[in-house]
């Protein structure tokens, strides 16, 4: 995997230990060098995917010194670097720590807004950290990890119908992410209305047909609803034999599939 | 190891966060308003046109002045810049939108107000015929109409004289 690229797209937060290990590593051995040829954007996103790996491996002195690198560049104020100073201050002296410093900085700072209200969730003031949220997305309505997050607060609370208006949110910011469609169908799911969540499943099949959960949420929905639905079952299940066959997908997936179909 | 969407498509959800009543989201249970806007009457519409219509007609004259003053500014020297000029703003310009006229208010034109619209066609002719005589005027101060006796020197009848002293 090629550093820049897992910089870009976030990749080092879907690794394994193992893979982890050795992007930092790599990342580490190849910051030393000279870099000469990296633009200044290439160069600084490599620094920063290196203050989260250094965080990540449990390095927090070398992620002090990557942090005093970007810090010397772009200065305390900037909201980017304000979320990795917070980062840093929870590692060494913990969330409290963090928090006072986030609420330090000024209300425009919208990263830090975020990541202070992550860190409530974290500390354990749910009651605040909703209506937190809520008044950061009268502010920012278009950010869909924000209305997810809400989203996963309310099913936590067994609010569904919250719930479903916040992924339907996300949706509108993001109408072809079919992880969000079998988001909703579970949604529906727990709330009762399996007729719903069905439709909702299909939608998400349909813009991905490889997606084992939203084809093993067809057939629980299908058991739960009153009429059922000897097609859609039929097709559901022939189309998770053949993902099962083909190992399509992650091994936990599979095996929970092999479970739904049991 | 099992993925978390197994555990929560086969077993029934458990409560995490203890809230009786969290804030609603943002305009959540909120129906939006249809806005509906009045469609505008014939009557109306026709004011629209004819006050389009002027403005379409007078806007040649909005820059006579300031063409009549850069023409004034730019001297009656010949010279290449002053001539492109002058036959650019008194003349091609105006002449193409003549040719056009028609053209612009045809679309504006309705049963009801044909003679108002009319009135502005002539007020638009009558400005750029204006412009046009500017531009008269201002190769009249280069020198170059044909207005002077010298420029006709071919139909010049030569004097005739009566005597003439030989030495």
């Amino acid at each position: 995997m090629s550093l820049v690229q897992s910089a870009e797209r976030a990749e080092y937060l879907n690794l394994n230990t193992e893979q982890l290990k050795q992007l930092h590593e790599q990342s580490t051995r190849f910051l030393a060098g000279r870099h000469y040829n990296l633009s200044d954007d290439d160069r600084y996103a490599l620094f920063e995917q290196h203050f989260y790996l250094a965080l990540l491996v449990g390095d927090s002195r070398e992620a002090e010194i990557t942090y005093q690198k970007l810090a010397d560049r772009f200065g305390e104020d900037t909201g980017r670097i304000g979320k990795l100073k917070s980062m840093l201050i929870d590692r060494q002296l913990g969330p409290k720590d963090a928090l006072m410093y986030l609420q330090g900085r000024p209300e425009s700072d919208l990263p830090c807004w975020k990541a202070r209200i992550a860190l409530l969730r974290d500390t354990g003031v749910a009651d605040l950290y909703i209506s937190e949220l809520v008044k950061y997305l009268e502010v920012v309505p278009t950010d869909p990890e924000a209305w997810s997050e809400l989203a996963e607060a309310y099913a936590a609370c067994e609010k569904w119908g919250d719930a479903i208006s916040a992924v339907e949110e996300v949706l509108l910011c993001a109408p072809l992410a079919y992880n969000m469609f079998a988001r909703l169908g579970e949604l529906y799911l727990a709330a009762g209305d399996a007729g719903e969540a069905i439709s909702h499943f299909c939608r998400a099949v349909e813009l991905c047909p490889v997606y084992i959960r939203a084809w093993c949420g067809i057939l629980v929905a299908i058991s739960k609803h009153k009429k059922g639905n000897d097609k859609l079952k039929a097709v559901a299940t022939k189309q998770l034999e053949k993902l099962i066959k083909e190992k399509k997908g992650s091994e936990g997936d599979i095996a929970a599939a092999k479970l739904i179909l049991a | 190891m099992l993925p978390q969407w197994y555990s929560t498509l086969t077993t029934k959800p458990v409560k995490t966060l203890n809230i009786a009543n969290p804030q609603t989201p943002p305009s959540f249970g909120k129906s939006g308003k249809k806005i509906v806007s009045k469609q505008a009457s014939e009557h109306e519409q026709d004011v629209l046109k004819v006050k389009k219509a002027w403005d379409i007609a007078l806007a040649p004259g909005k820059s006579l002045p300031m063409n009549l003053f850069m023409s004034y500014m730019s001297g009656s020297s010949l010279q290449i810049i002053p001539i492109t000029m002058t036959a650019m703003m008194f003349f091609m310009t105006p002449l193409k939108s003549l040719v056009t006229c028609h053209k612009q208010f045809a679309s504006l034109i309705s049963p009801t107000n044909k003679s108002q619209i009319l009135m502005c066609e002539v007020v638009y002719v009558l400005i750029l015929l204006a412009t046009m005589g500017a531009g008269v005027w201002k190769l009249g101060q280069m020198g170059l109409l044909p207005n002077t006796r010298s420029d006709w020197l071919a139909w010049e009848t030569p004097s005739v004289y009566l005597e003439v002293v030989n030495r």
